[in-house]
């Protein structure tokens, strides 16, 4: 495993994407508080890029005219199709068979690292 | 075939059979005094029938040799039907789908009025008379209220086993405001049955031209009943709730089910009542009689489809008596069906449904 400097933390707005790119894949950097997530930046649906999407949050199960979210789970969606995954885990909200490979980050000194 | 009305034995279940009452004059003695004068007064004649527009291309959509030699409508005799129909046939339990706008009517005072005498005409003249005969109930929907009211009246009597609508009643079956009234069928063990015609018909567009249309698309409104009781959230308000879609063909369900399921991921939050892939609610839920069924130039075809849609287990036999495009056991089903999914195809998914068993 390879650890990467891709970007300064301060690139990264809370509750936002960034595309970076190492010598070995796409990522997308998604920024949510205090923690930071990357994830593999293809969807495994349609292949789009996945920083391209929206950082938002988990939608929960509801009853009839509700609509509970869950804004302490980050849920990155994709900006075709609309399909959701979970940022910590890489899961698809839609399809238990699809995920997206994510990453350890770190942050040292402002630099983000991702190991890879 | 049992041909007793046994419930246990029934190996022939027909799903939708038109009995009915003659007309309106039929229920004027079933009507309270204030309903009976408005009808004789205003000179009611009945509610506009199903398709109006559309002249069938035969009197009333019947078949030919459907009139009763005694007089009145086909469908209105039980003698008859019990010779033409039920025995000639050997079937051993039918369902009574009596085609009635009476739920339809704009003013819901007088339609809950004719609902409860259609209702009392039907159990009197048809459920309580021929051990073989269940039936279906009307109940004027558009007041939700009084709808229930209908339910909790009747919806007990043993031989009544389901709600009977319209499918072009003017409204989307999955509106929230009607939960109240699917909850309160499933309660009482009753399931929804939405049948093919009603006064509104739009075929997807705007009205067509010509009776070859009205019937083609007879799927049209079934698709879009079938999508809005889903994502409306029907069945997280009425657990229980079982829905019978009749008349509509079954070749549709699959395109319209990887649609619904494609969409459902990408759109699900708008509806987080729908927590699983509404494909698993229709399996779960609907129930789809065979008549008219589709008949394919490769019938390999049509086998395939049935396959796609669980038939075994999502279909019920029907006939369509007396109408004009009815379907006979020996001849509607495409060939090669095992000797267990003709079975349950014919009488043991209506006996679970229906709670024969």
């Amino acid at each position: 495993m390879t650890r990467v400097a891709v970007c300064s933390l301060s690139e990264i707005a809370d509750g936002e994407l960034k595309a970076v790119r190492t010598s070995e894949r796409s990522l997308v950097l998604f920024r949510h508080g205090d923690e930071l997530f990357a994830l593999r930046d293809i969807c495994p649906h349609y292949g789009a890029p996945l920083s391209g999407g929206v950082a938002s949050c988990a939608r929960l199960v509801g009853g009839v005219g509700e609509y509970p979210i869950d804004e302490s789970i980050p849920v990155l969606r994709c900006p075709w199709h609309n399909w959701e995954f979970d940022a910590r885990s890489g899961q698809c909200h839609q399809d238990d068979r699809k995920r997206v490979a994510v990453y350890e980050t770190e942050v040292v000194d402002g630099q983000v690292f991702v190991t890879i | 075939m049992a041909q007793n009305g046994s419930v246990v034995d029934a190996r022939l279940i027909d799903c939708d059979v038109h009995a009915c009452a003659n007309g309106t004059e039929d229920l004027i003695p079933y009507l309270p005094n204030v309903w009976q004068r408005y009808v004789r007064e205003s000179g009611f004649a009945g509610p506009p029938p199903p398709g109006a527009s559309y002249p069938k291309v035969k009197p009333l959509a019947a078949r030919n040799d459907s009139y009763p030699p005694g007089g009145g409508v086909p469908g209105s005799d039980l003698g008859f039907m019990q010779e033409q129909h039920l025995d000639h046939w050997g079937i051993d339990l039918a369902v009574a789908t009596p085609i009635y706008g009476a739920d339809c009517l704009a003013n819901v005072d007088f339609g809950a009025a004719l609902c409860s005498a259609y209702n009392d005409y039907m159990i009197e003249h048809w459920y309580d008379r021929e051990q073989r005969m269940y039936g279906s109930i009307l109940v004027p929907f558009r007041d939700p209220e009084l709808a229930v009211r209908e339910i909790e009246r009747v919806g007990d009597h043993p031989k009544v086993v389901q709600i009977f609508l319209l499918a072009y009643g003017g409204e989307l079956y999955g509106k929230r405001q009607f939960h109240p009234v699917w909850k309160s069928a499933a309660d009482h063990g009753l399931a929804l049955a939405i049948h093919f015609g009603g006064p509104y018909a739009t075929q997807g567009a705007a009205p067509a031209t010509f009776y070859i249309e009205y019937h083609t698309n007879m799927m049209q409104p079934m698709m879009s009943h079938t999508v809005s009781l889903i994502v409306e959230g029907t069945f997280a308000a009425a657990p229980e709730l079982k829905v019978v879609l009749m008349e509509g063909g079954v070749a549709w369900i699959p395109g319209l089910l990887w649609r619904l399921d494609k969409n459902w991921r990408g759109c699900r939050m708008e509806i987080p009542w729908v927590d699983r892939p509404p494909s698993e609610f229709f399996a779960e839920h609907f129930r789809v009689t065979t008549q008219p069924s589709e008949e394919s130039p490769n019938p390999e075809h049509l086998a395939q489809i049935y396959e796609m849609i669980d038939a075994e287990n999502l279909l019920l036999f029907a006939t369509d008596y007396p109408h004009w495009d009815f379907d006979t056991p020996n001849r509607s089903l495409p060939a090669g069906l095992s000797e267990g999914t003709l079975e349950r195809i014919f009488a043991t998914n209506a006996r679970e449904l229906y709670s024969f068993a």
